[in-house]
């Protein structure tokens, strides 16, 4: 399984987590869960993932946060990002910095299908 | 030799009198022959009066003087003696009658016969001598001496040729002499014919000398005599009196034929000058008669001067004497000459036109001459007097300079083309004074002609008339007045008999003048007024003064009418009164308008007293000038009496700087300004009053001040207060309201999500593989939970919108990922109902555009849930297309049951669905979906467009305008 790409998850709720976690190991990544913002900025100075799923709504920094620093890092700048938000209009404004926004609830299909297209596997090179 | 008797004319000789036409007597020249010896002796020898040339006459007295000198004194007493002697006088005898017979003819026209027989006889006389036998030939030279007087005789009396002649006629017979007198030999004639031919030669040299002299002579005379002539025929020509009187006994010297035909036809010291012309003993003198000879006597220089003469038959003329001194060669006046000019009608012609010119000058008339041209060549004081141009002003050009543009270019033409006929033209024209007045005047032109009937100018005689046109015009005027009047005259004599009524009369009352006039003016009465009031107008008008007063009257029709009766006495000049005059103007009218007015003045007063707003009336100095009952409430004021006459820019609480402005707002723009504010009564009471002031206009239209609106708005005031604090706390109750709502959807969307998400895991068999039966209970708990999800989702749309919270916030965003979110909204439900999900991105869409992607997912969502919800089977397709360069559309069809044409109508209305038992049969559903998709469009400027079709399906398509990003940012900047 070491040949999977990364995925990390960036979500308070462990139910959300694990949904993202099924929905995108059914896709074909490896999943990490961390649940606070503070947490999520340290984990994010380590290995680069492939994909990160990232919750607008954090303890202790915010997911709007975590994106800018994202963005800003140049190691971190090129990855896939997916919003997920309870509240979709506070998205609006970050869409073009990220590669898709999920509205929460997520469906678990949904979200198996959008992971499998930003699988690096199904993406041009 | 014409006019050879005359004498030269010279003035300064005496003589000149001779010439003078014949009725002059000769003025003797020099002494008369007064001894009898000399006239014997002119007796003897005056030649014949036939003979006209003066050299001629001369010739035969002189041949008559030698012949009775020599006959008497010679040849008849020695003819006598050689007779008596006994001797045979022959030679002798011949010679005395021959001489007798030359003195015969020297008397007579012919005498130049007796000349060439005097000449033969004495050339003869001498060679009888040598005819004697005791005749010595050496003698000879002394008998030829002897024709040596006889030549020279010849030379004096005859002619150059004629001396020639009787020279030729000598030698011949000396040269005869050898032949006809024997002891005579040529010899002998050669002394003799020598002393001859001298002789001869010397006498025709003489001759010829004496001829010049006489020819040039002869010429010079004729010269002269042709200048006297000329002269004279002249002087007689000149029809104007000419004479010369001598300087110092004033005796007239000489006179032309004219002046002698007025008596100065007379000479010598008698003939004096004041004698002739005067008729006076004495020269003139003095200041009234200067004399003009005394004049020139002192100054030596021509005069002129104005006297008196008169004619022969005692007839005075006036004449203008003219003297002219004639100077000797010492410079000593001599003569004067003196011609006068019959002045007498030139003085009668100009005494005429000064009496005319006195006439002209002085006529009250203004009179103008022109020329043909009609350029002014004179006007007269008159002319100045009326049109106000003095001389200067109005000589020299065209009358035109009065036209007053009264009368039309047809009017002037005609009146000089009578003129330029030549008739006299008469009429009446208004004309321009220099001062721009017009004025009328009565003219006469007419043309002026010289003797040949040429009319050489145009006179015009005006008479100013503008007195009387004035007087006739304002007669006219007033009759016209009365005629027209609007107000009913009538005329009636003192007993009150009507003699005149104008139309007005017989418009207001109906009766015609021929009803009305003979009649009384009590046939008007209308009984209506006491008796006192009429006896009071006869009174008043029998003394002399003027009645006025109202008067009910009634017409023909028996109507009543008011009128308001002016009858006033009409006096002749002495002041005593002849007429009645009664001027009645209709008043009824006016009285029901006064009525009116009064009725509307007392609907004005209760509505003024009895209105709940406050009104006053305010002058431009913001003074009061009136104030309703509720405006003194308002301001607290006691009365009336202390309120007019404030000024309301000083009363404490209402002169705030805004009334101040306000109150210039309105006087300025006079428009309306409304303001509101609180303010303190002066009885402390706190108002809050609207206020409104309005420019306050006259019946002319002219601003008089501002009106001054109160209400009393302070219960309306504390209602709307109250009502905004209601309102302040319903806001935030509402925004609690959304708040909550936001929480609510989050915490009821979180566990929902994980009730979807945890089943789907089920599904997926993430937790192990499922029954059929597991797997359709999973399947309608998806089911179940996707409509609440929706549900909830439109609820919240719903209440965002509500709250008019709904901020579009407009963003890049790539359409295509619009279509991610329906999948995973509604991919579940179509699933279900093996439904056919088609997407569709047309590739000229642009793949950015700008907007606001949250709500188009919205609006994307519920037309698609929608369509799942009401299809059955087939397919639900979304497709994106560009429409035009500035739209682009989301189209969501399906091949559902459709929509009635009459539901097209409402399905955009909230809650509100097809049908009931449908709605049932495809499940719940808010009715939220459309309305939403509606409320978005509208806000995103787009347009929704649906064409279904009952049984076969439907298709919304929303058009949106296309914004680019670049126009974003172009807009953003």
């Amino acid at each position: 399984m070491a040949t999977n790409p990364l995925a990390l998850i960036i979500e308070d709720d462990p139910k959300q987590a694990e949904i993202f976690s099924q929905a995108l190991k059914k896709a074909g990544f490896d999943t990490e869960i961390i649940s606070d913002g503070q947490a999520a900025l340290e984990r994010l100075t380590g290995s680069v993932p492939a994909l990160i799923v990232l919750d607008l709504h954090l303890p202790y920094v915010s997911g709007e946060d975590i994106l800018r620093q994202i963005r800003a890092d140049e190691r971190t700048a090129h990855v896939r990002v997916m919003l997920a938000t309870a509240n979709p209009q506070m998205a609006v404004p970050l869409e073009s910095d990220s590669d898709f926004v999920l509205h929460k609830p997520v469906s678990f299909t949904q979200l198996q299908i959008l992971a499998s297209r930003l699988h690096p596997d199904n993406l041009p090179a | 030799m014409i006019c050879e008797e005359r004498r030269p004319f010279h003035p300064t000789t005496t003589q000149n009198q001779s010439m003078i036409n014949k009725p002059i007597p000769p003025k003797p020249s020099g002494a008369p022959p007064a001894s009898p010896l000399a006239r014997f002796w002119l007796r003897l020898t005056a030649p014949s009066s036939a003979i006209q040339n003066n050299e001629h006459r001369r010739q035969a007295q002189f041949l008559a003087a030698l012949l009775v000198f020599l006959l008497p004194f010679f040849f008849l007493p020695e003819t006598i003696r050689t007779l008596l002697n006994g001797e045979a006088p022959v030679y002798l005898g011949s010679a005395s009658i021959s001489l007798s017979i030359a003195y015969y003819l020297s008397r007579t026209r012919h005498f130049k016969w007796g000349v060439v027989l005097t000449l033969a006889t004495f050339l003869l006389i001498p060679f009888t001598v040598t005819l004697s036998p005791a005749y010595n030939p050496d003698q000879l030279i002394n008998t030829i001496i002897w024709t040596a007087p006889t030549l020279i005789m010849g030379g004096l009396l005859l002619a150059f040729q004629s001396a020639l002649a009787l020279i030729i006629a000598n030698a011949a017979v000396m040269l005869a002499l050898p032949l006809l007198v024997s002891g005579i030999t040529y010899s002998h004639l050669t002394f003799p014919l020598s002393f001859t031919f001298v002789l001869s030669t010397l006498i025709l040299v003489a001759v010829k000398a004496h001829e010049n002299d006489i020819r040039f002579i002869r010429d010079q005379k004729q010269a002269l005599s042709h200048n006297n002539a000329y002269l004279q025929n002249i002087l007689e020509s000149i029809t104007t009196p000419f004479y010369i009187i001598n300087i110092d006994d004033y005796s007239i010297e000489l006179a032309n034929s004219a002046a002698r035909e007025l008596g100065i036809d007379a000479y010598g010291p008698a003939a004096t000058c004041y004698k002739l012309t005067h008729r006076r003993d004495t020269p003139c003198d003095g200041a009234e008669h200067p004399c003009p000879l005394a004049t020139i006597r002192n100054t030596r220089q021509p005069t002129t001067v104005e006297h008196i003469h008169f004619n022969k038959d005692g007839q005075p003329r006036t004449v203008e004497v003219h003297g002219y001194p004639i100077l000797d060669e010492n410079g000593n006046v001599k003569q004067m000459i003196e011609y006068s000019i019959d002045i007498t009608r030139r003085r009668e012609a100009e005494e005429n036109v000064r009496k005319l010119s006195r006439a002209v000058e002085q006529s009250a008339n203004a009179i103008v001459v022109t020329n043909l041209n009609g350029i002014i060549e004179y006007v007269n004081p008159g002319f100045s007097r009326i049109t106000g141009y003095t001389p200067q002003e109005a000589i020299g050009q065209h009358t035109r300079m009065l036209k007053s543009g009264y009368h039309s270019q047809e009017f002037y033409a005609k009146l000089w083309g009578s003129l330029s006929r030549g008739e006299v033209w008469q009429g009446e024209m208004v004309n321009r004074k220099k001062n721009g007045e017009h004025y009328w005047e009565f003219a006469t032109m007419s043309p002026v002609k010289d003797e040949q009937g040429h009319i050489t100018h145009y006179l015009a005689i005006k008479e100013d008339i503008t007195r009387q046109m004035e007087a006739e015009q304002t007669i006219r005027k007033l009759s016209r007045a009365v005629e027209q009047s609007g107000s009913s005259i009538v005329i009636t004599d003192l007993e009150g008999t009507i003699e005149y009524v104008n139309p007005a009369f017989t418009r207001v009352t109906g009766y015609t003048p021929e009803e009305a006039i003979g009649q009384n003016p009590r046939v008007l009465k209308s009984d209506k007024q006491p008796p006192e009031l009429y006896t009071e107008l006869w009174q008043t008008i029998t003394r002399g003064d003027v009645w006025q007063g109202e008067l009910i009257n009634k017409k023909k029709n028996g109507e009543h009418y008011w009128e308001l009766a002016t009858i006033s006495p009409v006096k002749n000049e002495d002041g005593v009164t002849t007429h009645y005059l009664a001027i009645k103007d209709d008043i009824t009218l006016r009285k029901q308008v006064e009525a009116a007015l009064e009725q509307r003045e007392e609907d004005l007063r209760t509505l003024m007293e009895q209105t709940p707003v406050g009104i006053m009336t305010l002058d431009k100095n913001g003074v009061i000038t009136s104030a309703n009952p509720q405006c003194l409430q308002l301001l607290g004021s006691p009365s009336i009496f202390s309120t007019v006459g404030l000024n309301i820019l000083d009363l404490p609480d209402i002169a705030s700087t805004q009334l101040d402005e306000g109150f210039k707002h309105v006087l300025e723009t006079k428009q309306p300004v409304d303001g509101a504010s609180w303010y303190t009564s002066l009885w402390g009471k706190t108002l809050f009053l609207h206020s409104r002031l309005a420019p306050h206009f006259d019946s002319q239209g002219n601003l008089i001040g501002v009106i001054q609106i109160l209400e009393d708005l302070t219960h309306r005031k504390q209602a709307e207060e109250a009502l905004a604090e209601a309102h302040k706390q319903a806001q935030e109750a509402s925004q609690l309201k959304t708040q909550l709502l936001a929480n609510v959807s989050h915490d009821m969307r979180t566990p929902l999500g994980s009730i979807l998400g945890y089943t789907e895991m089920l599904q997926a068999g993430i937790y192990g593989d499922l029954s059929q039966e597991q797997m359709k209970a999973t399947t309608n708990i998806i089911d179940s939970g996707s409509q609440m999800l929706l549900f909830i989702n439109d609820l919240i749309n719903q209440a965002q919108l509500d709250s008019g919270k709904v901020v579009l916030n407009m963003q890049p965003f790539a359409p295509a990922s619009l279509l991610d979110t329906i999948y995973a909204t509604v991919g579940a439900l179509a699933q279900a109902k093996s439904l056919q999900l088609i997407s569709e991105v047309a590739p000229d869409l642009p793949a950015m555009l700008v907007g606001d992607s949250y709500w188009l997912r919205q609006i994307l969502t519920n037309l698609v849930s929608n369509a799942v919800k009401f299809t059955e089977a087939g397919y639900v397709k979304t497709r994106l297309y560009r429409v035009n360069e500035a739209h682009w559309a989301m189209e969501v069809s399906d091949t559902g049951q459709g929509i009635a044409e009459n539901d097209q109508l409402y399905i955009f209305d909230a809650f509100r669905q097809v049908d009931g038992a449908a709605t049932k049969k495809q499940g719940i559903g808010s009715g939220l979906g459309l309305s939403i998709v509606n409320q978005l469009t509208a806000m995103m400027d787009g347009r929704i467009a649906l064409t279904s079709e009952e049984g076969k399906g439907s298709a919304f398509t929303i058009l949106l305008p296309i914004v680019l990003k670049s126009e974003a940012e172009k807009v953003i900047v």
